[in-house]
């Protein structure tokens, strides 16, 4: 090969390089734009306009994660399911005592219950990771989930108290964390038997 | 430079790949896809004008990448892009020529008996061989019998030639020309 071929070849390589990466983002952003509107219209339904303020974050995450795709965006995809599950989930599920008539019985202040929203993250985030394919690359597919979470689940922790919202975000990842290494030691026992 | 070999279906689960953002499938597609880019560079351009065309090809073709569709063959859809680049500078070229010196400039500049066109030609016919296999068996009759391969189909004219429109309509798509026109 002449050096002005190789030297174009290198030109050509660095170019088409930064070309992909272009074209990545620009889809990217399409697909972030796209699922934050779907978001932004379920939240609104669901959680109400106070929820919206939570949008940027949803954007940039979901956009990242496009981005980078492969199994970042297949676990993330998991993850947005278990984050748009949470905006239906009723308050009355997270909050008991927020069943009608419950708050004039025993008062306003028992409403903050972090506990419950930790106990609702949990069932949904091993109920999710038990069916995540997890594929060759585990790491990158759980990080992908649990990134999957944290752009959607916010939107309704805008309701919620701060260690309410913590509860419900960290009950999911903590679903996912175990059920994940569950399924990761369940795998290498089954391989070495 | 060991790729530029790889076969079809290696090219398609490259290809695949890359949509899908893994970017170690990159380097053996580029090297794969450079040498084809330049090939049909310089059979419509010439030496020169070759890198640069292949370059600026071969840019479009991955800035679209994402866009392929894993599952179809990527020979075509890289040829189609590939092609309505290379065309595209070719036009700017000759428009350019043609105001500077006020002459028409030349379509091709490669002989009939190039071994690299000869190449680049049966790709291209297998691209567009794989292209008319995805077709209806009766828009595929139409096709063929337009290129010759085939008896024409017992209709009428004016029948035969809307279904080589629709035909065709279908074969752009599939050679993925509907995004540019």
């Amino acid at each position: 090969m002449s050096t002005r071929a190789e030297d174009a070849f290198s030109r050509a390589h660095a170019s088409s390089r930064r070309a992909y990466e272009r074209g990545r983002l620009r889809l990217a952003a399409v697909h972030a734009i796209t699922l934050c509107l779907l978001c932004a219209g379920a939240s609104f339904v669901l959680v109400g306009s106070r929820s919206l303020l939570w949008l940027p974050l949803t954007l940039v995450v979901w956009g990242t994660l496009e981005w980078r795709g492969v199994a970042l965006l297949r676990g993330g995809r998991f993850g947005a399911l278990a984050g748009i599950v949470t905006l239906a989930l009723p308050m009355s599920v997270l909050r008991r005592c927020c069943r009608p008539g419950a708050v004039e019985l025993v008062g306003a202040d028992c409403c903050s219950m972090p506990g419950a929203c930790a106990a609702a993250g949990v069932v949904i985030g091993l109920a999710l990771a038990c069916c995540l394919p997890l594929g060759g690359k585990r790491r990158d597919t759980v990080l992908g989930m649990v990134l999957g979470i944290a752009a959607v689940a916010p939107l309704k922790c805008s309701v919620l108290l701060a260690a309410e919202a913590a509860g419900l975000v960290g009950g999911l990842i903590a679903g996912v964390a175990a059920a994940s290494v569950v399924r990761l030691v369940i795998g290498r026992w089954t391989a070495r038997t | 430079m060991s790729d530029a070999g790889a076969d079809e279906t290696t090219l398609d689960a490259l290809m695949a790949r890359l949509a899908d953002g893994d970017r170690a499938a990159f380097d053996p597609l580029f090297r794969a896809l450079h040498p084809r880019a330049v090939r049909m560079a310089r059979l419509r351009l010439g030496e020169a004008d070759a890198l640069d065309a292949a370059q600026s090809a071969l840019e479009r073709v991955f800035e679209r990448a994402s866009e392929f569709t894993p599952g179809r063959p990527a020979l075509p859809w890289f040829y189609a892009v590939t092609a309505n680049e290379v065309h595209a500078i070719a036009r700017r070229r000759r428009a350019s020529l043609a105001r500077t010196e006020g002459l028409p400039a030349a379509t091709s500049t490669a002989s009939p008996d190039d071994p690299e066109q000869c190449l680049v030609e049966a790709e291209l016919r297998a691209a567009v061989d794989a292209a008319v296999g995805e077709l209806d068996p009766a828009s595929a009759t139409a096709i063929a019998a337009l290129l010759g391969d085939a008896e024409p189909p017992a209709i009428s004219a004016v029948a035969q030639r809307k279904r080589v429109s629709r035909a065709y309509a279908r074969l752009r798509q599939l050679l993925g020309w509907f995004h540019e026109h």
